[in-house]
């Protein structure tokens, strides 16, 4: 077509009348003429492929190419086209003739050029480029060779890559495409994965406010022919591209893109152009998309195709965007890419969150470039609006968003769900003459067997959780045990205080600061270290607030524990026996796990960090598991979870690390021994997944031991300066408001923590049925192995028990709650095992001729006996759950009720004011001793009771106080004014002959006080304030801090699991 | 991932289908159940050992330190204050009047063996030692006709019985406080037909270095005989009782001071009873909530019994019972006097703690013989002029107690030492010319009193002076 004056406008220097169509009436006529002649049957196309180190594919490129049959494609009769003239059946006249092939090769290295060369695909003419040529430049090229080597120009171009192979009817549908809709200037195929065939790649794409290229498809979403619809879109992807060559050759390529994103690009300005952009489903091109997946690497491409992509869709999106809201994209890119970036790192993918923080400085640090590209835009009359509506809807990115989030948390609680279906497989690898790969293989024949057509399979998948809700009695069940759990609990909603439980401070500030300080000004003024909950607590707190922090762990920890108990005890039922664990007593146990804390006495009491310890100590259980993968690298990944849970565990129940300790240390030996004995092949009851391939020791107990170290290597803010500063019990000691709960005898293993428990008996039902089995010979080790857990924790327990450590006047044992609640996790496990080895059904079993030969003909019957043990063990079991949560129900907890006050109110008013501001209580009498605390503030908060209660009273405090109780004289008041104490408090019932002494001393003005109390005010001046004494310590925290969040961050991103599954494009040729 | 098919069967592949067998009935299995039950045995065999409990420390008695401020308090009245000390080197006390505090003292010099004597007017006085002169002070008030005012340090807890309220027997609750701050102090009065509604007697407040004289009369009018219980509940309060008497058909009143009983008890000595016909009043006081009975018995030197005639005594609770014990102790003491022994005291001994006070009349003078209390190191008493007899007696065990005089200069008298014994009680007559009395006892705790006869009579209880401090046992405690 001679004169571009058709055309309005056009990239660099171009000379034609800008505008669109309606502002130009001859260029309109002109177009409609070019219509008219474009609607001839005989097209003419020039089929213009780039290639580039493509040997690999270009075979089937070029076979593809040859394969193409230009006669009119069949239409469907149920779709008739919606104009034009649809082609008669029986008459297939050619839509049009390839009339030339331009090969541009771009300096390829391989075979590349002499494959395009020998061709059997018509005339090849190929265009020898540069290695450093861009996309639009060997574009550029190609379509100059075409349209000065054909005499006549072609009507329409076919762009193709070289690992882009078309359908053999690909070009004639987009041509009959073409033919039904004249206006169309771009149309584009649909995209298929090469050379997995069926999945879906594009269908034309657009793009989000982030520069997010957008298909609107699933990941891997099969081709269906749920897309077939010839759309207008705002681009389609430049392999298989039929476009007008007016359009190169007038808006062309955009020169800044050098490989990537020029397809968008392209087919946004000519949207804004005016033009039109169809995707023509109908027609299919199979791409491998080599470049994005980094299959093959150019100059163009560097290592980091990301980065390409990335800056092209930045530039892009900058450069087409209309001026008003280039400064708002500016700033939503910025933080977008902070944001994504981050994700990225935690994801353990730093290289590409680096691209993409690289690609955004890449652009906004050389603003020319997108200035000089919207200026060209702009010159060239384009009018972005016109664009508008084929972007992407604001808002698909925080979809994305959503779905990222979605898939990270199904992953992290997903992990090592398949622990035990893994080791099957590798024990059947390992040794196919196994009975237990027998078994599988037959569990696999039977399960092809059963497997009906993928249509059924996904109506099944797709039932609604309503009907699923509704049809299940064991979802009915567990949604029965949530609200149970829930209602139960509702004490815990609102602001909680009461029992151990002290109140939460006003703002969440306070616990970062409580983490983050070296000394506080509690009590006398301390240096001892914020228990390791406050960090938690403060990451917690900094979402919802310190009160409904602590109101949520109350509330909702029995819904975690429950979850973590069900996943728990499911894999580990698995691993026990391949039938699993029935759903039923799988329901039945993790209940009555979830309701242990309450049953225990630990919620009504308030003591949080056993509730919070209770609820994750199942899923560190279920990530433990991860440690009997036959995988080394899931290994080392459950060794970081593992690290990461205990960490928690052990910030809210200190106890928990040690505990682990002599487990592990226990496990470490077992395997010792075994090893030393060569016991190869046996599972040992450590389930460490010990596997014929020789290991040794070092390598097997690495993990378990990384585990304890990632989790002191977390906690280290805690008990470095515990030591330093010389509190060691701090290590051993319940949280929470001193006194930890008496635990004595039995009550250890009946999981009862103090008097407020739930009766015994359901504690000894729980006993007995654990006991009881043992009986079963199948699952004997695990369930040992789980009697052999609650044993260690006892002989912690008995230990640490037997520890005094002495908290003011109080003579205290180190804290047992989580060694109790762990012996009752321990006994449940033994009892699911035992009732699950005689209830499960019997294992399918392998077809093998030695069985079968069998008088018993392996009926999947058990005995009689087995099968009455059975439904008794799993009523036994029952019984704990339902008697549990109706004691909860019923249960009046300390919690919520009003803590006795001996600080008057006026008092507490005036400790607001400043810490120096303290009230000294004076409790005891002078027969038996008395013993001082002083309050600062409003007294102390969640957090603050640890503190208060190790550091204990300084001799100096001590000594001014029995001065001024036994000789009182105004230096004796002045020394107690000094430490910072404005009031002091005799609370009901005062000594009298305490009290005569204070009224005898000058400088004391009597104050009042609740009945049966005294109370003086100190009329002395009171410092200042209460002085930090500064020192080395400030800094040393402040590292140690950093360190543990640092250390954090590292360990959450390689304990994160693997949720984005490279796709792997196998070693395989397409086979089309 | 595909799993390889079976290698040729092997020796191993057939132990392993033969495995197989008895792996897939899941049989009982008794006799192994019986060999893994140790484990449990052991489990729940170690948990008995596991203790872990929050104890509270174990009591952590006082320690007792040198006394640094030694206050005492004496009743109003006209008598001089005297003033002596167990002090073994001379030492200098403040007395004043407990009105204007310790600026306008008097300074006094004690001496070992010496009482001092000084007249302040008639207020309430207080005596302030401090650091060397502080341990055993010990001061009471004499006046003529005979009549004794201990002079007290400041009591949280005090108890008087045999107070009258009435137009012919009457008291006065006298309530000082020597320190600046405020003092209050709550009365609760037991009269005959149990606690007796007094609102006036509830909350005293006393200001800072003042004196309150309540006269019960005006407070709460009535007849009966009271007891009082006198509480402090902020401050430091030191109380007296002033008790005057009209004896039916005397116009003058006899006056003596109330004495203090510290704390009820189960058994109590009376000692000092004088020879005479007068008027001989017991009143018992039961502070409890349930009644009690009360057995009298006669402390003689030989014996404590139980004299014939008289029956065990019912004190309803939270009241106050008088019972006139004169025509018996008349009549005991004719039998006695036939064994040619004489009445010394009244032991009483009750089923629930008691109070109890002896109001007696001699020489128309009124006299209180209160509860003597158990001494266990010297206690001291200085003597008035006239007839004196020391009454030993309700010791637990046997033991000695050596009696010392001094006179008027302060020179040692001979000491007489007195063998004590459960159930017997001793009679020393004191020198003419001792001015003051020590009582020490040894080897076993011993009550004392010490009979004063000359126009009139008074009981003096000899005190063990408060030598030293407590020092409470402090440690830090938790919020």
């Amino acid at each position: 077509m001679p004169g571009s004056s058709v055309f309005f406008g056009g990239l660099p220097g171009s000379l034609a009348v800008p505008g669109p169509r309606r502002r130009c009436g001859a260029a309109t006529l002109a177009r409609v003429v070019f219509r008219l002649v474009s609607l001839a049957p005989h097209a003419r196309v020039a089929v213009l492929l780039v290639s580039h180190d493509g040997e690999r594919w270009l075979p089937g490129v070029l076979a593809g190419l040859a394969e193409q049959d230009l006669s009119a494609p069949p239409v469907p009769e149920d779709a008739a086209a919606p104009d034009g003239a649809p082609s008669a059946p029986g008459r297939r006249d050619p839509l049009g003739e390839i009339v030339r092939v331009v090969a541009v090769d771009t300096g390829s290295r391989d075979a590349s050029r002499d494959l395009l060369q020998a061709a059997e695909v018509g005339p090849v003419d190929v265009v020898v480029a540069e290695a450093t040529t861009t996309y639009p430049e060997a574009v550029a090229q190609g379509v100059a060779r075409c349209l000065s080597t054909l005499e006549e120009p072609p009507t329409w171009i076919w762009l193709l890559h070289d690992d882009a192979r078309p359908a053999p009817d690909a070009l004639a549908r987009l041509l009959a495409a073409a033919a039904d809709h004249p206006e169309a200037d771009l149309l584009g195929p649909k995209l298929r994965e090469w050379p997995s065939l069926r999945r879906l790649l594009e269908v034309g794409v657009t793009m989000s406010g982030t520069g997010r290229r957008e298909t609107g498809l699933e990941p891997g979403e099969f081709d269906q022919g749920q897309h077939d619809a010839v759309r207008r879109v705002l681009a389609v992807s430049t392999a298989g591209l039929l476009v007008r060559p007016e359009v190169l050759t007038e808006l062309g390529l955009d020169p800044r893109l050098p490989l990537f994103g020029s397809d968008l690009d392209l087919g946004w300005r000519a949207a804004s152009a005016g033009l039109t952009t169809l995707v023509v489903p109908e027609a299919v091109v199979f791409h491998a998309e080599a470049a994005h997946r980094g299959l093959r690497r150019t100059a163009l491409t560097g290592t980091h195709a990301r980065f390409g992509e990335r800056r092209a869709a930045l530039y892009t999106l900058l450069a087409n965007a209309t001026p008003r809201r280039v400064p708002w994209l500016v700033l939503r890119l910025v933080l977008g890419t902070a944001l994504r970036a981050l994700g990225l790192v935690l994801l353990r993918a730093p290289g590409e969150a680096l691209d993409e923080v690289a690609a955004l400085v890449a652009v906004v640090l050389r603003p020319a470039q997108v200035r000089a590209g919207r200026r060209e835009r702009a010159a060239a009359g384009l009018d972005p609006a016109r664009a508008r509506p084929l972007l992407a809807p604001a808002w698909m990115p925080y979809r994305h968003g959503l779905d990222a989030v979605g898939a990270v948390v199904t992953a992290v609680t997903q992990q090592a769900t398949d622990v035990a279906e893994r080791r099957r497989i590798a024990a059947a690898e390992a040794d196919p003459s196994s009975l237990a790969a027998a078994r599988l293989r037959a569990e696999r024949a039977a399960a092809r067997a059963a497997e009906t057509d993928d249509e059924a399979a996904l109506v099944a998948a797709d039932t609604g959780l309503a009907a699923r809700l509704l049809t299940s009695p064991v979802a009915l069940g567990l949604a029965a045990v949530v609200l149970v759990l829930l209602v139960a609990g509702r004490t815990a909603l609102g602001g909680v205080v009461g029992g151990a439980l002290s109140p939460a401070p006003a703002s969440v500030g306070d616990w970062w600061h409580l983490h983050t300080s070296a000394w506080h000004p509690l009590g006398w003024g301390t240096d001892v270290p914020a228990p390791p909950s406050v960090l938690p607590l403060a990451l917690l707190g900094s979402v919802l607030g310190p009160g409904a922090t602590v109101s949520a762990l109350l509330w909702l920890s029995g819904v975690v524990a429950l979850g973590g108990a069900w996943r728990f005890l499911r894999v580990a039922g698995r691993l026990a026996s391949p039938g699993g664990v029935p759903r039923g007593l799988l329901l039945a146990a993790a209940a009555a796990y979830a309701l242990a804390p309450a049953t225990s006495g630990a919620w009504g009491e308030g003591r949080l960090g056993l509730v919070v310890g209770a609820a994750v100590l199942p899923w560190l259980a279920h990530a433990a598991l991860g440690f009997a993968e036959p995988d080394a690298e899931r290994r080392r990944r459950a060794m970081w979870r593992v690290g990461l849970l205990l960490a928690l565990v052990t910030s809210f129940a200190p106890l928990a690390w040690w505990l682990a300790l002599v487990v592990i240390g226990a496990v470490t030996l077992l395997a010792a021994r075994a090893l030393a004995d060569g016991a190869h092949g046996a599972d040992g009851a450590d389930g460490a997944g010990r596997r014929r391939s020789p290991r040794t020791l070092r390598q097997l107990s690495a993990p378990w031991w990384g585990a304890l170290g990632i989790a002191a290597g977390l906690l280290l803010p805690w008990w470095l300066p515990l030591l330093l500063t010389g509190h060691p019990a701090g290590l051993l000691l319940e949280g929470g408001r001193p006194p930890g709960p008496t635990v004595e005898g039995l009550d250890v293993v009946l999981g009862r923590l103090g008097a407020d428990a739930a009766p015994r008996v359901l504690a000894v039902v729980l006993l007995l049925a654990a006991v009881a089995a043992l009986l079963p010979r199948a699952t004997r080790v695990p369930v040992l192995a789980c009697w052999s857990v609650a044993g260690l924790a006892v002989v912690v327990a008995l230990v640490v028990g037997r520890l005094e450590v002495t908290l003011g006047a109080l003579r205290t044992g180190g804290g047992l709650g989580i060694a109790v609640l762990t012996i009752t996790g321990a006994l449940l496990t033994a009892a699911v095992l035992g009732v699950a080895a005689v209830t499960r059904p019997a294992p399918i079993l392998p077809p093998d001729p030695s069985l079968s030969a069998e008088p018993a003909g392996g009926a999947p019957s058990r005995p009689a006996s087995a099968r009455l043990l059975g439904a008794a063990l799993g009523v036994l079991v029952a019984v704990v759950p339902l008697g549990g949560a109706a004691w909860f129900l019923t249960d009046d907890p300390l919690l919520d009720d009003d803590p006795v006050t001996v600080v008057p109110a006026y008092m507490l008013q005036s400790a607001a004011r400043g810490d120096q501001y303290g009230v000294l209580v004076v409790r005891g009498d002078l027969d038996t001793g008395l013993d001082i605390a002083v309050r600062r503030g409003t007294g102390p908060t969640l957090g603050q009771d640890e503190i208060v209660a190790l550091a204990g009273t300084p001799a100096r405090a001590v000594d001014a106080v029995t001065t001024l109780l036994s000789r009182p004289s105004p230096q004796a008041v002045d020394a107690v004014a000094a430490l910072g104490v404005e009031f002091l408090v005799l609370p009901a019932p005062a000594d009298g002959r305490v009290a005569a002494t204070l009224d005898a001393s000058a400088g004391l003005a009597q104050a009042s006080a609740p009945e049966g109390g005294r109370a003086w005010q100190v009329t002395r001046p009171v410092p200042d304030a209460v002085a930090d004494p500064g020192g080395a310590a400030g800094p040393l925290r402040t590292g140690l801090v950093v360190l543990q969040l640092l250390g954090l961050v590292v360990v959450l991103v390689l304990a994160a699991p693997s949720v984005r599954a490279a796709r792997r494009v196998p070693e395989e040729e397409p086979t089309s | 991932m595909s799993i390889p098919d079976p290698a040729p069967p092997t020796r191993r592949a057939d132990r392993a289908s033969q495995g197989a067998r008895t792996v897939r009935g899941t049989r009982v299995d008794l006799r192994g159940f019986a060999a893994v039950l140790v484990l449990p045995v052991l489990v729940v065999g170690a948990a008995l050992g596991v203790r872990s409990s929050a104890d509270p420390l174990p009591a952590r008695a006082p320690r007792t330190t040198p006394l640094a401020l030694g206050t005492l308090v004496c009743p109003p009245g006209d008598g001089a204050v005297r003033v002596t000390s167990t002090a073994t080197v001379p030492g200098t006390v403040a007395v004043a009047d407990a009105r204007t505090g310790e600026d306008d003292a008097t300074p006094v010099e004690v001496r070992p063996g010496v009482v001092s004597t000084t007249r302040t007017g008639s207020g309430p006085v207080v005596v302030i030692g401090r650091d060397a002169a502080a341990p055993g002070l010990v001061a009471a008030r004499v006046e003529r006709p005979l009549a004794a005012a201990e002079c007290r340090p400041p009591e949280v807890d005090v108890w008087f019985t045999g107070v009258g309220a009435g137009a012919k027997h009457r008291s006065t609750l006298q309530l000082t406080n020597p320190d600046e701050g405020r003092a209050v102090v709550d009365v609760t009065v037991f009269g005959r037909t149990g606690v007796v509604e007094a609102t006036g007697l509830r909350g005293i407040a006393v200001p800072g270095g003042a004196s309150r004289a309540l006269d019960l009369a005006t407070l709460l009018p009535r007849r009966d005989d009271l007891a009082l219980h006198v509480v402090t509940s902020r401050g430091r309060i030191s109380a007296s009782v002033s008790d005057s008497y009209t004896e039916i058909g005397r116009g003058a009143a006899g006056i003596d001071a109330v004495p203090v009983q510290p704390a009820p008890a189960r058994t109590l000595t009376l000692l000092g009873l004088p020879d005479g016909t007068g008027q001989r009043s017991l009143v018992i006081g039961n502070p409890g909530d349930a009644q009690t009975t009360v057995e009298v018995r006669l402390v003689t030197a030989s014996s404590t019994f139980v004299p014939a005639g008289i029956e065990p005594v019912d004190v309803a609770p939270g009241s106050v019972v008088r019972v006139q014990i004169a025509p018996l102790l008349q009549q005991a003491a004719r039998d006695a006097g036939g064994r040619g022994e004489r009445l010394l005291g009244l032991e009483l001994r009750a089923g629930a703690p008691i109070t109890a006070d002896l109001l007696m009349f001699v020489a128309g003078d009124l006299a209180h013989a209160g509860v003597a209390v158990p001494l266990e190191r010297t206690a001291l008493t200085p003597l008035p002029p006239g007839r004196r007899t020391l009454v030993l007696a309700g010791a637990p065990r046997e033991g000695a107690v050596v009696v010392r005089t001094w006179d008027e200069a302060g020179q040692p008298l001979e000491p007489i030492r007195v063998d004590v014994a459960p159930g017997r009680a001793e009679r020393v007559v004191l020198p003419e010319a001792a001015r003051l009395l020590a009582v020490a006892p040894q080897g076993s705790e011993v009550r004392a009193a010490v009979l004063a006869e000359d126009d009139g009579a008074t009981v003096l209880r000899p005190l063990q002076p408060i030598l030293t401090g407590v020092v409470p046992d402090v440690v830090g405690g938790l919020p």
